[in-house]
């Protein structure tokens, strides 16, 4: 089995700025070197996920998931250390990030489709289904803003998993909308899972991460404390009940 | 997840297997070519941008007329007709209006293109573009106002007494490509800038007011240089110099020479060496973005974090 993401010694570190001016830059071009005002995201990092694996990252808030999935997108570059994909990437970073409020939703569709790499004779094969999918029949020609962020994040969540990527990563996006569609996520997961795409995973439900996934990567402050099978992850982590 | 030595794996990799298949980086190298890649996206974006302009405004498409046209009225009210600027410029009116719908266009542009990337950081910080095509975007829509603007310019010079020459011809695609070339090069590099600077954008409401007044677009360099020469001496013969040895008082004066100058009989009032102006500024526009994209590729590293 080859590997779908290789991340090998990954570190990313931020600074903290203050200056938005030239005024400000000139005067704080001392205060650069300041440990301080630097935040250790993410330090050393190692991991691979094989082809159509399904993995967990798990972790407190802050613990670097979120700078993770964006290094394997490739929305930022790691400090030092490398991170290599195979195939295409499809990144639910944030539901809706390429929405437009004031688009109706037939123009957010074809335009979100766009930023994830599809071309307009694509989407057209697969508007019907994008639709239905996110069950938005009635508000093709509303605009985005007029949306509950419910329908919103359904619209979002239906044209990414449309896109049908190699690499999927997704960010605790199941967390919106109600039961019903987060069943109707799921089941698209796993059907897509079943054709050989490779999941990676933020979530806090328990229960929906061991129907997705066999394998789980928990962080802490940056680091990785423990890789391997989601069920011994449990319990590192702690949230063997239903994560709530 | 076993533990592998993953650089055995990555080199193996490159030699086994191809194309979409081969593992990579995620992202893209910042290069020009991925945004030819990403065209579809491009036009989507430009056309979001084109149509939320005027989504709000009954008027609709009509408003893209209004700023140039009041500007228009005032230049030739104020400068031609009252200080009397029209009896030394024949066809005065088309004289502004080829300089003003040129500069309208590349004011656009920088505007457009500088202002993109953080105007779309929800777009720049969750997914990956080639992050090119958010200023490109911007210098496609500058260019959907400035057709419809030129088609008036050639309406004007129409009926005053314009016709087509094959030089005519050269001298506006020569004045629209200095203008895309420089506008494009000033643009992704402000526009990576603001990223990091935000007040950048605070001077792009001088730069209309600049060219305007720094071009001959309203008033004949031969004006500007029988004030400057006498008076200045040898620092008038240098101001004179940079006002006429730069990218927009050469695409200026190159739509004057195809639109205005077949209306007239006598257009004295062109500066010379304008073709060798012509090659220079087009030339070194091109070396220009250049290096504006190699500075944009490393700038836009940090994009998602500074944002």
């Amino acid at each position: 089995m080859s590997s779908a993401v290789i991340v090998r010694e990954a570190s990313k570190s931020f600074q903290l700025r203050h200056d938005f001016t030239i005024r400000d830059a000139l005067a704080n071009r001392r205060k650069r070197q300041d440990p301080s005002n630097i935040v250790q995201a993410l330090e050393d990092v190692s991991f691979h996920v094989d082809q159509g694996e399904g993995l967990a990252l798990m972790g407190q808030n802050g613990s670097g998931k979120s700078t993770l999935l964006k290094l394997i997108s490739g929305v930022m570059q790691p400090d030092s250390g490398t991170v290599h994909v195979r195939g295409t990437i499809a990144g639910l970073i944030d539901v809706g990030a390429g929405l437009h409020p004031e688009l109706t939703c037939r123009e957010n569709i074809y335009l979100n489709s766009a930023i994830l790499g599809m071309t307009r004779a694509q989407t057209a094969t697969n508007f019907d289904a994008i639709v239905s999918f996110a069950g938005l029949e009635r508000f093709l020609d509303t605009q985005a803003r007029f949306l509950s962020s419910g329908m919103f994040s359904r619209l979002g969540f239906s044209v990414a998993i449309h896109t049908e990527p190699d690499i999927f990563l997704v960010d605790e996006v199941l967390a919106v909308g109600d039961g019903q569609f987060k069943r109707k996520c799921r089941r698209a997961l796993i059907a897509q899972r079943v054709k050989g795409m490779t999941l990676i995973i933020v979530a806090h439900e328990v229960d929906l991460l061991r129907r997705l996934c066999s394998n789980a990567v928990v962080l802490d402050q940056g680091r990785v404390v423990f890789q391997g099978p989601l069920a011994d992850a449990e319990k590192v982590t702690g949230d063997d009940d239903d994560g709530n | 997840m076993t533990t592998l030595d993953t650089r055995t794996e990555i080199e193996s990799d490159d030699l086994a297997t191809g194309g979409k298949h081969r593992l990579h980086e995620p992202g893209g190298r910042g290069g020009l070519i991925e945004v030819v890649r990403h065209r579809t996206v491009l036009s989507m974006l430009a056309r979001r941008d084109v149509r939320m302009r005027y989504r709000y405004s009954s008027l609709g498409f009509a408003w893209a007329y209004v700023k140039p046209t009041i500007q228009f009225l005032v230049y030739y009210f104020i400068i031609g007709v009252v200080l009397g600027l029209e009896r030394r410029v024949e066809n005065f009116a088309v004289y502004v209006f080829s300089g003003l719908c040129l500069l309208f266009f590349f004011n656009e542009t920088i505007g457009n293109a500088t202002r993109s990337i953080v105007k779309n950081r929800a777009i720049v910080k969750k997914i990956w573009l080639p992050r090119q095509v958010f200023p490109i975007a911007g210098v496609i829509v500058a260019a959907s106002r400035f057709v419809p603007q030129f088609l008036i310019l050639m309406i004007g010079a129409t009926a005053t007494g314009w016709y087509f020459t094959w030089t005519g011809l050269a001298a506006a695609v020569a004045g629209v490509g200095v203008v895309v070339v420089w506008g494009l090069a000033l643009g992704l590099l402000l526009s990576a800038v603001n990223v990091y600077l935000r007040e950048v954008q605070n001077f792009l409401e001088l730069t209309g007011f600049l060219t305007h007044w720094l071009t001959p677009m309203i008033k004949p360099w031969t004006l500007v240089a029988s004030r400057l020469v006498p008076d200045l001496g040898l620092a008038g013969v240098m101001l004179l110099t940079a006002y006429l040895w730069n990218p927009l008082t050469t695409a200026v004066e190159l739509f004057h020479l195809a639109f205005w100058s077949p209306t007239v009989d006598y257009y004295f009032e062109l500066s010379p060496y304008l073709w060798t102006r012509a090659y220079v500024f087009f030339g070194l526009g091109v070396v220009v973005l250049a290096g504006s994209q190699w500075l944009f590729k490393r700038l836009q590293v940090r994009f998602a974090e500074e944002l």
